[in-house]
């Protein structure tokens, strides 16, 4: 594809990923729309619906496309650089990592006297889980990697459901579907600003990936002798996906599916080329968890339909199909 | 461009893959690495371009260690085509040919005129030029390889290290590349090619390294390196040997006990 | 709606001497009513300081977890629970022949009077249950706000969201003082949640902020606080009634109807009845 239609396909995402932002900012129980939009923006507003907008809306949409991009964009590069079309940060077990890291941290209140650590804790335990990956998987396959990865998933969840349950707080252990299934409701600006540094760092890792990934596509001993660096390149990757997985996954919990699926349906539209794949999967992963935060709230229920259930339903059919269609490659 | 490379050395856990090899290449030469399976090879081209972590050796670029070279600089000098012909991604085959001027490029911007106008010329000297739009990873083996080494000759690098370039490929496509690899070396490109078909080391390369064991058994014109002797001692075959139009041709022709 | 069941099998014509309470309700109309010769256990939670009112009276005396085995080496002559005791437990006890007596939850003030007349019966303390509830129904009296005036609205909200109904203890506490509640103003029966968005909007004159529940923390503890609340607290005036004061239904529970009485009447001095 040449670089005229790409250039379209990031106008396209991005508009999309304002109009979302926008619809994140205009639905929720209070029925604030769009004519009180403007008037908050233009000051003449009342403070409750000023507050709705700045404390409550704002927040919610910021994280919401944050969080999406973080782990779209992991999920392109953790496909690039492992050349496995599985690979992304829930089924290789970074983000139950980070959970893990993230219960410790709020749970035995450290993060109520050190609010970094929340982040932090959860970003080195995403670490420990990578690491932990690439020695389980270091020269085996694919399917190696996969297993190894639910391995680690499912040892973190367990150990999470563990420090839940043994802690004294009377609502610890009902968290836990907060934890595994994720939700971004009731967040606020604090915890916008408190993660922001470490997605930041983390997009700028992930970005220095996009060109040596490109090489990577024809092997690594190609992709060594045009100049690529492949230790610091691993580095790039593992550190670059445990900032943006850990910082997004200890304010938001564990959603899945977003950095399988979106990575996928933007591969064949950016040309297959790895590099311009990783700002497509941004700006595609922010609308996606922006539109589907959109749905958990207009679907009014009893109690919250968490937004990991939403990224399931809606990558669990696109999962089975991706095993259908590998079901072929693999028979030959 | 001189490569040079001294006394390379790999070992495995329970044997020597390389001992003590060395071969140089010069500027406009087409050099063929030839010996029976397993000699050490393929092994030799990784250690040089650099893939292989541990191995004992130095290896020379007019005369400077290549350590000394960063790994940009070191790119641009050595464009090397793996024996592993597999592309991870269906990019169309202009963009795989694009990804040899990796050394040349910065940034996140489009490729320069200068990257297009090597990527048309690689292109043409392989005679793909109609295949660009296609996909790569649905091509015949013969486009593909051909499309592959366009890639590494788009690096425009003085040394060109070559793994089996001909294996898999029909008789047509097998003398096209053989004319491509001359072709390159005619225009000052160094060349090292690793071959298999004896007939064809013969009849195409300027000089001939023989490995067997890790070890250079022979590094001389072809006809001095593809003797009887060597040919008995090293393949375990017996060859008949011929000549047309001026150029000697040999033959594998029986296997010997 | 109140079932109140005596197993009259074992029932002792003298006054029961070891009475044995399994519920920290039960626990504090106990203490009110019997010396503490008579008590023979209480149940564990009446030293938790955030649901009794009695921590601080149970010197001395035994603590129960509510098990069987437990409350049998007790050698009651009288046990006492609440309506939703451990149904297992109460079985079996009664099976074995144990006088257990269940007091309903207060859901009203006047249950609070029901209850002390059930309770003083069982124990043989009905002389002391009449002047207990004599006392009440004067304070109440007092208390009570009976105009037709404005009913600021008061919000209790606890961790995760968890707010007052329409009917409850609290609802009737709320009611009496001349208040109206969530479940009023947003039309629901029982407990509910309210969402941030919702507690900006009913605009509370006056908010009790739950129990904190930050010692170790949880997510549940967080919301209580987000920016949001902070405004709302900005906003409106603040009261702290303890939980022990309308967890159970004692004659302390007007502590909480005073408090929010008071409350009120300051709101309406200072001219602040917001979300009427």
């Amino acid at each position: 594809m040449n670089s005229g239609s790409y250039v379209g396909l990031l106008t396209v995402l991005t508009v999309v990923v304002a109009l979302s932002f926008l619809a994140s900012l205009m639905v929720g129980t209070s029925g604030i729309g769009w004519p009180d939009v403007q008037g908050v923006l233009r000051s003449e507003a009342d403070t409750t619906a000023a507050l709705i907008l700045w404390e409550l809306r704002l927040p919610r949409a910021l994280l919401g496309a944050v969080v999406g991009a973080s782990l779209a964009l992991s999920g392109a590069c953790l496909q690039g650089f492992l050349r496995n079309p599985l690979a992304e940060p829930g089924i290789i077990g970074i983000s139950s990592a980070s959970a893990l890291g993230a219960v410790v941290a709020i749970y035995t209140g450290l993060a109520l006297l050190v609010p970094v650590a929340l982040p932090l804790l959860a970003i080195g335990c995403s670490l420990l889980a990578v690491l932990a990956l690439q020695s389980l998987a270091r020269s085996g396959g694919a399917l190696t990697l996969i297993l190894a990865g639910v391995a680690i998933s499912s040892l973190c969840a367990a150990l999470t459901s563990l420090a839940l349950s043994i802690s004294p707080n009377p609502f610890a252990s009902l968290e836990i579907v907060f934890w595994l299934l994720g939700s971004i409701t009731d967040r606020s600006m604090a915890h916008f600003w408190l993660i922001a540094p470490f997605i930041a760092t983390g997009w700028l890792l992930l970005a220095l990936t996009a060109r040596p990934l490109d090489a990577l596509t024809l092997g690594t001993e190609t992709a060594i002798s045009l100049g690529v660096n492949l230790p610091r390149l691993r580095m790039l990757v593992t550190v670059g996906a445990a900032c943006c997985v850990g910082a997004a996954t200890a304010v938001s919990g564990v959603i899945g599916f977003v950095g399988l699926v979106v990575p996928h349906l933007l591969r064949p539209l950016v040309g297959y080329q790895p590099s311009r794949l990783l700002p497509a999967s941004a700006l595609g992963g922010a609308a996606l968890l922006l539109i589907a935060d959109v749905v958990v709230r207009l679907l009014t229920t009893e109690s919250e339909i968490r937004l990991g259930v939403v990224t399931a339903l809606v990558g669990v059919p696109f999962f089975f199909y991706l095993v259908i269609r590998s079901r072929s490659v693999f028979a030959q | 461009m001189q490569l040079t490379a001294q006394d390379m050395t790999v070992r495995a856990p329970r044997r020597i893959i390389l001992d003590r090899a060395c071969l140089t290449v010069d500027a406009g030469e087409l050099v063929g690495l030839i010996g029976p399976n397993g000699a050490g090879k393929s092994t030799l081209l990784r250690a040089i371009v650099g893939a292989l972590p541990r191995h004992a050796g130095r290896v020379l670029l007019d005369g400077n260690p290549i350590d000394a070279y960063g790994a940009r600089q070191r790119a641009r000098a050595l464009a090397y085509l793996p024996q592993d012909r597999h592309i991870e991604w269906p990019l169309p085959s202009r963009a795989v040919v694009m990804l040899g001027r990796y050394p040349h490029m910065r940034g996140f911007g489009p490729p320069s005129d200068a990257c297009n106008k090597a990527v048309d010329r690689a292109m043409t000297a392989v005679d793909a030029a109609d295949l660009a739009d296609r996909n790569a990873a649905v091509l015949s083996g013969g486009e593909r390889t051909r499309v592959l080494l366009a890639r590494a000759l788009a690096v425009e690098a003085p040394l060109l290290l070559a793994d089996e370039p001909i294996a898999g490929l029909d008789p047509y496509h097998q003398l096209h590349v053989m004319e491509i690899l001359r072709h390159a070396a005619r225009t000052g490109t160094g060349v090292l090619a690793v071959l298999h078909d004896l007939t064809l080391a013969m009849r195409y390369m300027d000089r001939l390294v023989l490995l067997a064991d890790g070890k250079v058994i022979a590094n001389g014109a072809p006809a001095d390196v593809l003797t009887e002797a060597n040919l008995k001692r090293v393949y375990r075959v017996a060859a008949v040997h011929g000549s047309r139009d001026g150029a000697d041709f040999v033959l594998p022709w029986s296997r010997l006990a | 709606m109140a079932c109140i069941t005596i197993s009259l099998q074992a029932y002792a014509a003298a006054p029961p001497q070891r009475i044995v309470s399994m519920n920290v309700c039960t626990d504090q109309l106990l203490l009110d009513l019997v010396p503490h010769h008579r008590i023979a256990s209480l149940s564990y939670l009446a030293a938790d300081r955030r649901t009794s009112g009695v921590a601080a009276q149970i010197a001395g005396l035994h603590l129960n977890r509510g098990g069987a085995e437990e409350i049998l080496a007790l050698n009651p002559d009288l046990v006492v629970t609440g309506e939703f005791g451990f149904r297992p437990t109460v079985t079996v006890l009664r099976r074995l022949g144990y006088a257990v007596l269940e007091i309903p939850m207060a859901e009203t003030l006047d249950d609070i009077e029901r209850n002390i007349a059930t309770l003083g019966h069982a124990v043989a303390a009905d002389e002391r249950a009449s002047a207990l509830i004599e006392a009440f129904r004067q304070r109440l009296g007092k208390l009570s706000y009976a105009g037709a005036e404005d009913r600021p609205l008061f919000v209790n909200y606890d961790a995760n969201g968890w707010t007052t109904g329409q009917t409850g203890l609290l609802a009737d506490i709320a009611h009496r003082a001349g208040l109206s509640t969530p479940g009023d103003r947003l039309g629901f029966a029982q407990a509910g949640q309210l969402t941030l968005e919702a507690l900006l909007l009913i605009r509370p004159a006056l908010v009790d902020l739950g129990y904190p529940w930050d010692d170790p923390p949880a997510l549940a503890s967080e919301l209580l606080r987000h920016p949001v609340v902070a405004a709302v607290m900005r906003q409106a005036r603040a009261v702290d009634i303890p939980d022990s004061a309308w967890l159970c239904g004692t004659p302390h529970t007007l502590d909480a109807l005073a408090q929010l009485r008071s409350a009120r009447d300051a709101l309406i001095r200072a001219g602040r009845a917001l979300g009427t």
